[in-house]
C-alpha cells in the first residue's frame, strides 16, 4: 500500500509538472492591449476630425455658397452614419484584446493557484503517509482537474488567437511565378503572402457595390410584409433570402462574393481602406477650403505681395547703385595709390556688370545717363561705347581693348555724370521705398489676419493628413504585433510590439504635439 | 486630350504678371475636359488649386475665376461623394468581420470565467487542504471523531470539480 500511494504521489507530480509546464504558451498581452487601445483611440481622433472639417466647410458661408453648405451638410449626415461601422470595428479589436488580456492574466493567475494547490495536496500527501485514505486519489486527482483546465484555457487562447488571425489581419495566397507556379521555400513547403493586396481595395469596394446595388433593386421590388421578414437578417443572411425569393441572381451574387472573399482581407485592411478614404476627403475638402480662403483675401494678398515685390526691386536697385559708386570709388583709390593694372581692369569689368543690371531693371536711369553721355564727346571718350557693349563669353579681349581706349580723365569724367544722375535716381528711389515700406505698415495688420486664417486651416489640413498617414501605418504594425501574437502563442517566442509603440507615440506627438516637445 | 503631365506644365508655365487671358482661358478648357474623365483627382485638384492661386486679381478675369471656383467645389463634392460612397460600400464586408471577431471576443470572455472559477475553486481547494494539514496535526491513532472529520473534509475536497462544472452540481 505505502508503495502504491508514493507511486501515485510521484505519478501525480510529474503529470502536473508536465501539464503546468505545457500550460506556459500564454504571452503577456498587456503592452499590445495597452498599444492597441491607444491606437485605436488615435484612430478615432482622426476619424471625429474629418468630421469637423466637413462641419467646418459647411458652416464658412464667406467662402461657399448656400447650395455647396447644404450638399456638405447632407454629405456630413452621409459620413456619419458611414462611419459608425468603422468606429464598431475599432471597438471590437480593443474587446478582442481586452478579451485575450483578460485570458491571459486568469491563466497566469490559476498557475500560480495551481502551484499552490500541488504544494499543499503534496504535503497533504507526505502528512498522510502513515494512514489509509481512499480519498487521497481523489484530492490528487482534483489538483490534476484543477490545472488541466489551466491547460484547456491555454488552448482556448491559441484557438482564440488562430481563429481571430483572419478575421482582423487578413488571409494568405501563395506566392506565385511568373507561369502561375507556387515558389518553395528551402524546405519545399509553398512561400505564403498576403492575398489583400494590389488591387484588392478597388476590387473588394467595386463588387462590395455592385452587391449592394443588387440588393437596393432587390429589395425595391418587395412587399412590405417580405420586408418585415428581412428586417431581422444580418446582410448575408438577407443576401441568401433574396436569392432563395428568386430576386437576385444567385450564380452573379456568387461570383461577387467570391471575388471578395479570393482577397482575404481582414478587418484591419478594411480599416486602413476607410482611413484611406479619409485622408482623401480632408484633402479635397480642406484644399478647397483652403483655395477659398485665398481667393476671399486675394486682394489684400495681392497687393500686399506686389509692394514686396516692387519694394524688392527698389531696394536691388539702390544697392546696385551704391555698389557701383564704390566700385568707382576704389578704380580712383587703386590708380591713385598704384594699384595693379589687372586690379583695376577687374574691378572696371565688375563696374560694367553693375551698369547692365541698372539698365535692365531701370529704362529712365538708362535713357538719362546715356543722354549725358552723348553731349559729353571727347571728355568722356569711349565710356558710352564700354557700357553700351555686349558681353559674351569669346569677346573678352574686344572689350578690353575698349577698357584700354579709356584714358583716366575720360573715365573719372564721365563717372563723375554718371554718379550725380544715380545720386538723383537713388533720391526718388529712396522715397519711393519710404513710400512702400509705410503702404505695408499700413496693410500689415489686414494681411497678418488673412495669412493666419490660411495658416489655419492649412495646418489642420496637414495635421489630419499625417494623423491619417500615420494610423494607416500604425494599421500594418498592429497586424504584424498579431503576427507576433501568432508566433509566440504556437512556437512560444516572446510577444514583441515595438513598432506598434512606435507608431502609437507618433499619432500622439502629432494630435498633441505640445506634450511631446 | 493632353495628359495632366502636359496639363501640369501648361498652369505650371502660366504667370500671373505677363500670360494674357486666352493662355489662362485654354489651360482651364483642359482642366475642365479633363475633370469629366480623369481618375486621378488627387492630381487634377492640386493642378486646379494652382490654377486658381495664378489668377490675376483683374476685372477681365472675373468670369474665369468664378468658373474655376465653381469647378473646384463640384470636384470637392464628387470626391466626397465617391470617397464615402467607397467606405460604405465595404461596410456590410466590415461589419461581418466585426461580428465574427465579436463571437472570438465572446469565446474569449467565456474562457476568462471559467478561469475566474476555476480560482474561487483553487482558493478554496487551498484552504481546505491547510485546514486538513492542521487537523493531522493533532491526530492521534486512536481519535476516531477527528478522522471522520478529515475524511469529511477531504470530501468536500474531492467534490470540488463541481465549482468548475456547477451545471453537473
Amino acid at each position: 500500500m505505502r508503495l502504491v500511494r508514493s507511486r501515485l504521489k510521484l505519478i501525480s507530480i510529474l503529470v502536473i509538472t508536465a501539464i503546468l509546464s505545457a500550460g506556459c504558451a500564454v504571452p503577456d498581452i498587456s503592452e499590445f492591449a495597452k498599444q492597441s487601445a491607444e491606437m485605436t483611440r488615435g484612430i478615432r481622433t482622426g476619424v471625429k476630425d474629418t468630421e469637423s472639417v466637413i462641419k467646418s466647410a459647411s458652416e464658412r458661408s464667406d467662402l461657399f455658397s448656400d447650395k455647396v453648405r447644404g450638399q456638405l451638410r447632407q454629405n456630413l449626415k452621409d459620413y456619419r452614419t458611414g462611419m459608425k461601422p468603422t468606429l464598431e470595428s475599432l471597438d471590437a479589436l480593443d474587446a478582442y484584446l481586452e478579451a485575450l488580456n483578460a485570458l491571459a492574466q486568469a491563466n497566469k493567475k490559476s498557475a500560480e493557484n495551481s502551484k499552490a494547490v500541488v504544494d499543499s495536496v503534496g504535503n497533504l500527501v507526505t502528512a498522510v503517509s502513515g494512514l489509509t485514505f481512499a480519498s487521497t486519489a481523489v484530492n490528487v486527482a482534483t489538483g490534476i482537474l484543477t490545472v488541466a483546465e489551466q491547460f484547456r484555457t491555454a488552448k482556448s487562447f491559441k484557438k482564440r488567437v488562430n481563429l481571430a488571425a483572419e478575421i482582423v489581419e487578413g488571409g494568405l495566397k501563395e506566392k506565385l511565378d511568373a507561369e502561375g507556379r507556387p515558389i518553395l521555400d528551402e524546405k519545399g513547403k509553398p512561400i505564403l503572402v498576403k492575398a489583400c493586396v494590389g488591387k484588392a481595395e478597388d476590387s473588394i469596394t467595386k463588387s462590395s457595390h455592385e452587391i449592394k446595388e443588387l440588393v437596393a433593386n432587390a429589395l425595391a421590388g418587395l412587399t412590405a410584409d417580405q420586408l418585415k421578414g428581412l428586417e431581422p437578417l444580418s446582410p448575408a443572411e438577407r443576401r441568401a433570402q433574396l436569392v432563395a425569393l428568386g430576386k437576385i441572381d444567385g450564380p452573379k451574387l456568387v461570383k461577387l462574393e467570391s471575388d471578395i472573399g479570393s482577397f482575404k482581407c481582414g478587418a484591419i485592411d478594411l480599416i486602413k481602406f476607410n482611413v484611406r478614404d479619409l485622408k482623401e476627403i480632408n484633402l479635397s475638402v480642406s484644399g478647397t477650403m483652403l483655395s477659398n480662403a485665398r481667393e476671399k483675401n486675394r486682394t489684400i494678398l495681392g497687393f500686399y505681395e506686389s509692394i514686396e515685390a516692387t519694394d524688392r526691386r527698389i531696394q536691388h536697385e539702390l544697392e546696385t547703385i551704391l555698389n557701383y559708386k564704390t566700385l568707382v570709388a576704389l578704380i580712383r583709390e587703386l590708380e591713385a595709390t598704384g594699384g595693379s593694372p589687372q586690379n583695376i581692369q577687374d574691378a572696371k569689368i565688375s563696374l560694367k556688370h553693375h551698369a547692365d543690371d541698372l539698365f535692365v531693371s531701370d529704362g529712365q536711369l538708362k535713357n538719362d545717363i546715356f543722354k549725358m553721355l552723348g553731349g559729353c564727346g571727347a571728355d568722356c571718350g569711349q565710356l558710352q561705347r564700354f557700357l553700351e557693349f555686349e558681353l559674351c563669353e569669346t569677346c573678352e579681349q574686344n572689350f578690353i581693348s575698349i577698357i584700354k581706349s579709356i584714358t583716366k580723365a575720360q573715365f573719372d569724367h564721365g563717372n563723375g555724370n554718371i554718379e550725380e544722375i544715380l545720386e538723383q535716381r537713388a533720391a526718388v528711389l529712396h522715397d519711393q521705398n519710404t513710400k512702400y515700406l509705410e503702404e505695408l505698415k499700413r496693410i500689415t495688420p489686414a494681411h497678418s489676419v488673412a495669412i493666419a486664417e490660411l495658416k489655419s486651416i492649412g495646418d489642420k489640413q496637414d495635421q489630419l493628413d499625417k494623423l491619417l498617414d500615420t494610423s494607416v501605418s500604425a494599421l500594418d504594425a498592429w497586424a504584424k504585433s498579431h503576427a507576433n501574437l501568432r508566433v509566440a502563442v504556437n512556437t512560444r517566442k516572446p510577444l514583441t510590439v515595438g513598432q506598434l509603440a512606435s507608431k502609437v507615440r507618433e499619432i500622439w506627438s502629432i494630435i498633441n504635439p505640445a506634450a511631446t516637445d | 486630350m493632353p495628359s495632366l503631365e502636359e496639363i501640369e506644365a501648361e498652369v505650371d508655365s502660366l504667370d500671373r504678371l505677363t500670360s494674357n487671358i486666352f493662355r489662362f482661358r485654354d489651360a482651364f478648357a483642359k482642366i475642365e475636359t479633363a475633370s469629366q474623365t480623369e481618375t486621378d483627382t488627387a492630381r487634377l485638384r492640386n493642378i486646379l488649386i494652382l490654377f486658381r492661386d495664378k489668377i490675376p486679381d483683374l476685372v477681365a478675369f472675373k468670369r474665369l475665376r468664378a468658373d474655376a471656383k465653381d469647378l473646384a467645389e463640384i470636384l470637392m463634392l464628387n470626391s466626397l461623394q465617391n470617397r464615402l460612397g467607397r467606405i460604405k460600400a465595404r461596410n456590410d464586408l466590415l461589419s461581418e468581420l466585426t461580428d465574427e471577431l465579436q463571437t472570438e471576443i465572446d469565446k474569449a470572455n467565456d474562457d476568462a470565467n471559467l478561469l475566474s472559477r476555476i480560482k474561487q475553486a483553487v482558493q478554496k481547494a487551498t484552504s481546505t487542504v491547510n485546514e486538513v494539514k492542521g487537523l493531522i496535526n493533532q491526530l492521534t491513532a486512536t481519535d476516531a471523531s477527528t478522522r471522520d472529520r478529515i475524511t469529511a473534509l477531504l470530501e468536500s475536497l474531492g467534490n470540488i470539480s463541481s465549482i468548475l462544472h456547477p451545471e453537473n452540481a
